[in-house]
């Protein structure tokens, strides 16, 4: 109640969040009240980068946010090295998903497996049938 | 002996199916690929391919492997496994805990925040990850020093204050106080005064329910008493549990308004709290009647919400307090305008009894009244602040 009346900013999922505490510290017990700080921590972290990546971009004259914005918003924004490595270590998945997804797109003929060629020879020959 | 090449016939042609059901649907897909190459002609001619009998597939189809290379049943298999199954829903980034769609609308919950490059949220959500590690693993580490058995929200804050690179936190963690040894004794107060607030603002409605004059102004009082403390609490501190007594109390007063007014309410508070003393026991009409009927002098001042709750009890008189429905409602009454209030209350002040209102003719009576029960000096000065 007290939170919906603070803000009505979007929150993150707290599952995913309760997901990550039990992974980080699964022997202390927490307060559900922690859990929703945590969590308005958490929203907080990802909008104070997002406002530091917005301004980095439109510095560098972007109306498009890219990596390396993140990048430098992290280093400006104090935080150590290896939270910029943890945002590169994601890049490598990225590039194989964005792959996928243009392989994705335009893969209806090469799914069959078989060159266009023969497709077209295999569907003459269908027709001479007919 | 006629029988016999019939049954043949049959058993061959139910032998198409038995034998290569497996192959049957390969060769569909193989034909749709076809079908999709085609051009307008000849898909115009091939168009309906499940009408066409499979008999005249199975020649063709049996000549495919021997025309085309030996390989392709292998490479068609995977293929057709995969477009059966896809409606399975598959999970991009399931290493990431958090979706990345919703880092990227947590993102563009600032306005300012425009397009970004499809890694950048996935980026962002990992990154924010480990920040959570890092807090989480601070915050651990004050719990530990502390000997405390539970992460409370004053250790985040603790945590916080050690690591410089927190500091932006600052803004959320403002209002979690840190108790210096003595437990979380900073709830302990608010929670009285929450607890003792309702049974005021009710004796003042029973006084209300009891005299002849139902005023909305008493009413609204009341609501800015109760109120007081939940502006307290939710300023000093947010995740304190409110009095579900005292929510049931703001929500049948007024419904919707209550938390999202009452900042101005404790704005305003002060003005009208010393307009009306309202903890003067005798609940008397002149003394209120005067500043409530004063047109555009005083209610003006009053938030909307108030005026809308005293609209509200005026109206809901006749149900009997009957609990409202939580939430907005949908269809409400238009807003009344000022007059509108002050005629329905010189009313009730007068008669004691609620009539259904009919701004039309009561206007002028309302005007008389006003000069009656007001002289007409103190209404200059007070214009004035409007």
């Amino acid at each position: 109640m007290a939170d919906n009346a603070a803000e009505d900013e979007v929150g993150l999922p707290q599952k995913g969040l309760n997901m990550i505490i039990k992974d980080v510290i699964p022997e202390i017990r927490i307060a559900n009240e922690s859990r929703e700080l945590f969590n308005l921590c958490c929203a907080e972290f990802v909008r104070h980068v997002a406002k530091e990546a917005q301004n980095i971009s439109s510095t560098d004259q972007r109306k498009t946010i890219y990596h390396e914005h993140v990048k430098k918003a992290l280093s400006n924004l104090n935080f150590p090295a290896d939270y910029g490595e943890a945002a590169d270590s994601v890049l490598g998945e990225c590039k194989v998903q964005a792959e996928k997804k243009l392989r994705r797109k335009n893969s209806r003929l090469d799914k069959c497996g078989i060159p266009e060629e023969e497709l077209y020879e295999m569907q003459q020959a269908l027709i001479e049938k007919m | 002996m006629s029988l016999l090449p019939e049954a043949t016939y049959s058993h061959q042609s139910e032998a198409t199916p038995l034998l290569e059901p497996q192959h049957q649907p390969l060769f569909q897909h193989q034909f749709d690929a076809v079908v999709q190459s085609a051009t307008m002609q000849q898909s115009y001619m091939m168009a309906p391919p499940s009408a066409l009998p499979s008999t005249i597939f199975h020649p063709s189809h049996s000549s495919i492997p021997s025309t085309s290379s030996p390989i392709t049943p292998s490479l068609l298999s995977p293929s057709s496994l995969i477009t059966s199954a896809g409606p399975l829903k598959r999970r991009r980034f399931s290493g990431a805990k958090i979706q990345p769609t919703r880092i990227k609308k947590v993102m563009q919950s600032d306005e300012d925040i425009g397009r970004m490059v499809a890694s950048v949220p996935v980026a962002v959500g990992r990154a924010m990850e480990h920040f959570a590690e890092k807090f989480l693993l601070a915050a651990a580490q004050v719990v530990s020093n502390t000997g405390a058995r539970t992460l409370a929200p004053h250790h985040l804050k603790l945590a916080m204050l050690a690591n410089p690179h927190f500091a932006f936190l600052e803004p959320i963690l403002r209002e979690v106080g840190v108790p210096s040894r003595a437990g979380e004794a900073y709830q302990y107060p608010q929670q009285a005064t929450v607890s003792q607030q309702p049974l005021q603002s009710v004796k003042i409605d029973d006084m209300c329910g009891i005299g002849s004059v139902s005023n909305p102004l008493l009413d609204s009082t009341s609501i800015m008493q109760s109120a007081i403390p939940s502006i307290m609490s939710t300023q000093l501190n947010p995740y304190a549990v409110h009095n579900p007594y005292f929510m049931h109390q703001l929500r049948q007063d007024e419904p919707y308004d209550s938390l999202t007014t009452m900042g101005q309410m404790g704005q305003l508070m002060a003005g009208v709290g010393t307009q009306i003393p309202y903890q003067s026991s005798p609940l008397t009409s002149p003394i209120v009647v005067p500043t409530l009927t004063s047109p555009s002098g005083t209610i003006p001042s009053i938030p909307r919400s108030v005026r809308r709750s005293s609209s509200v009890v005026s109206n809901g008189e006749g149900e009997g307090g009957a609990k409202r429905p939580r939430g907005r409602p949908r269809k409400n009454k238009k807003e009344k305008c000022v007059e509108d209030d002050l005629v329905v209350d010189s009313d009730m002040a007068d008669n004691g009894v609620l009539k259904p209102p009919s701004p039309g003719d009561i206007k002028t009576e309302c005007n008389e009244a006003d000069r009656l029960l007001m002289p007409p000096p103190p209404l200059l000065p007070m214009k004035q602040p409007h």
